[in-house]
């Protein structure tokens, strides 16, 4: 059945981008860098691109597009609460550290359920990681 | 090898990470320590960790596929909270940008409906739940924003089915009432709200399964007021102006349109792989005994085709304007065809299945994109596939299975471990994990058509299966014990 309402709020439609299939959490804002300025917005797609999109002369445009990582976007997450800007996105069984430049890729870690812990340490360590 | 990670969450020097069945801490810091996994034991769909008052470690709450909220302090297994439908959607809820309680979350659901959990220092309830028995489409994304700029925060939902909706917050957060509800024909699969557009209002920005990011404006109505009407010479100015740019941008799609075709033509090799996202669900609707299958598409759908050994009925089409065929045959029990319109990217309906036998359902799936391709799905189908998993103190399990002298049993003896018969059982009735770590398991069991009960006594060298109704335990010898 369908519910009765009065309808107080009306929307206005604007298409800004076409980018590969996305899934769950996979689209945030990020922070404002300056006061009153509009936000940017980092996307991850399905085929393994992230994207940065900023609103520009009047229409949107993509300032940043990755080549691709070998699996889907998954999920992103962003830790603004710390010093420096961090912004999380996993693919496959891994996280990766990144910022608004997406310049820096810093291997977070890898999910191995049935693996020594230790082995993973001694792994991150032989590879640099922390 | 460790299953794809669904979803995580970050909070300091923790990350929270989902998958599949498992929910771990890891803290890092000068290495990567893992704190602790929980074993759900079925799917994972939702997680949000927060820091509540009174508690010293964040919780991490979770929404299982056996329609339970359940929160957890790292592996421990704080509360479980019983919901309509497999949570899909957690979020911190709201009053008004001053509010910096941390005690509610908004929550939505597979089957459409949404409500607020509350969370105490002692306690955990859900304090209402919206929407429950209806059946709408699931919720992909919502949150507690003041969209409208009045002080006061609304509720915002977004809907697979392309819906978004709007519910304002009264005196106490006990009440809610829907004031907007937008249609759009993409399939939603989350959102965010923010300040895209300089010198603009907060944006709805919305991302969608086709890949089309785009935005919801709330519009100003001052702003309409303060409009001044246009003089007549201005207007047929801006309309001829208008014109012209209509007129150049369309000559600029058929010129694309024409250079992407001759790209085709030049690129086109047969074993080059033109691959576009599929996404399905296929749930049981215990009300109502049927199955809702959504086929969710990057490319518009032209056309599905489904085919089965298992005999099963086509009860609704949900999408509108789709062309349905169905026949059958001797080799095949159900084939259905679907024509469909050119925007359309999700596909609903409800299937009834006939019990008796394993098999899968096909389904081919060709999309409106040039060169022609296909997807298809295998969904398996089990036995005993209108069954589903209760409790074993619900009520009626207490009516059905507490007179020993009406039940039929089935022994099954011999040398085997619980896990092997377990795993043959995984075959035959939904919700029974494939793998089994313990060497004791019960299930209970209800048919949602005839709400009989099934009891499932596991342990090694031993199975018995009693029930109030012969055929579920004929199916169960005769298709697969013997």
């Amino acid at each position: 059945m369908d519910e009765i309402f009065e309808d107080r709020l009306h929307f206005t439609k604007l298409s800004y981008l076409t980018v590969g299939s996305l899934m769950k959490n996979t689209i945030k804002f990020l922070p404002s860098q300056k006061t009153n300025l509009p936000q940017q917005l980092f996307i991850g797609d399905s085929r393994g691109i992230l994207y940065v999109a900023e609103y520009k002369k009047g229409e949107p445009d993509i300032k940043i597009r990755t080549s691709p990582f070998q699996k889907e976007i998954s999920c992103v997450d962003l830790n603004f609460n710390v010093k420096t800007e961090k912004i999380y996105f996993s693919f496959g069984n891994s996280i990766f550290i990144t910022n608004r430049q997406c310049k820096v890729y810093k291997y977070f870690f890898k999910l191995i359920y049935f693996y020594v812990f230790n082995i993973i340490n001694q792994s991150h360590n032989k590879l640099g990681i922390f | 090898m460790a299953d794809n990670i669904n979803t995580f969450k970050v909070i300091d020097n923790n990350v929270w990470a989902v998958s599949n069945n498992y929910v771990s801490r890891y803290e890092f810091g000068d290495s990567t320590l893992e704190k602790g996994t929980f074993d759900n034991e079925c799917p994972i769909h939702s997680l949000f960790v927060s820091e509540i008052y009174g508690k010293s470690k964040p919780l991490s709450i979770i929404g299982s596929d056996d329609s339970k909220l359940k929160i957890l302090s790292t592996k421990d297994l704080l509360y479980t909270l019983p919901v309509n439908s497999a949570p899909t959607f957690i979020y911190p809820m709201k009053q008004s940008s001053y509010d910096y309680s941390d005690n509610n979350y908004l929550f939505g659901t597979r089957s459409g409906s949404h409500g607020i959990l509350n969370i105490e220092k002692d306690s955990a309830k859900i304090l209402w739940e919206n929407n429950i028995n209806i059946n709408m489409s699931d919720v992909v994304c919502l949150r507690s924003v003041d969209i409208n700029l009045d002080g006061q925060n609304e509720i915002i939902l977004a809907r697979s089915n392309g819906e978004v909706n709007i519910f304002s917050i009264g005196q106490t957060i006990l009440e809610t009432s829907l004031i907007s509800k937008y249609e759009t024909k993409e399939v939603l699969t989350g959102f965010d709200v923010g300040k895209f557009k300089p010198d603009d209002d907060l944006e709805i920005m919305l991302s969608s399964y086709s890949g089309l990011v785009f935005s919801l404006t709330p519009k100003s109505n001052v702003k309409e007021k303060n409009k001044k009407p246009i003089d007549k010479k201005t207007f047929t100015k801006n309309f001829a102006e208008l014109s012209n740019e209509v007129d150049t941008l369309r000559n600029l799609i058929s010129k694309k349109n024409e250079e992407y075709e001759k790209q085709l033509n030049q690129a086109y090799n047969p074993i080059n792989k033109n691959p576009f996202k599929i996404n399905y669900k296929f749930i049981l609707l215990n009300e109502e005994a049927n199955f809702l299958f959504t086929i969710d598409s990057e490319f518009p759908i032209e056309m599905i085709i489904m085919q089965s050994v298992v005999n099963m009925d086509l009860q609704e089409v949900i999408t509108k304007d789709v062309g349905v065929n169905v026949i059958s045959d001797e080799k095949s029990k159900f084939i259905a065809t679907l024509k469909l319109k050119e925007s359309i990217h999700q596909v609903e309906m409800k299937l009834r299945t006939y019990e008796g036998i394993s098999d899968s359902l096909s389904c081919t799936i060709i999309p409106y994109n040039k060169p022609k391709t296909a997807y298809v799905l295998e969904i398996p189908i089990k036995s005993l596939s209108l069954h589903k998993k209760i409790e074993e103190s619900d009520e009626i399990v207490k009516n059905n299975i507490s007179d020993e002298n009406n039940l039929n049993v089935l022994n099954i003896k011999g040398k085997f471990n619980a896990s092997e018969i377990n795993q043959i059982l995984s075959l035959i009735l939904p919700d029974v994990p494939e793998k089994l770590n313990k060497e004791t398991a019960k299930y209970m069991m209800q048919s949602t058509f005839l709400h009989t009960i099934v009891e499932i006594n596991l342990e090694n060298n031993i199975c018995q299966i009693k029930s109030n109704y012969l055929t579920p335990l004929i199916i169960i010898k005769v298709n697969h014990i013997n």
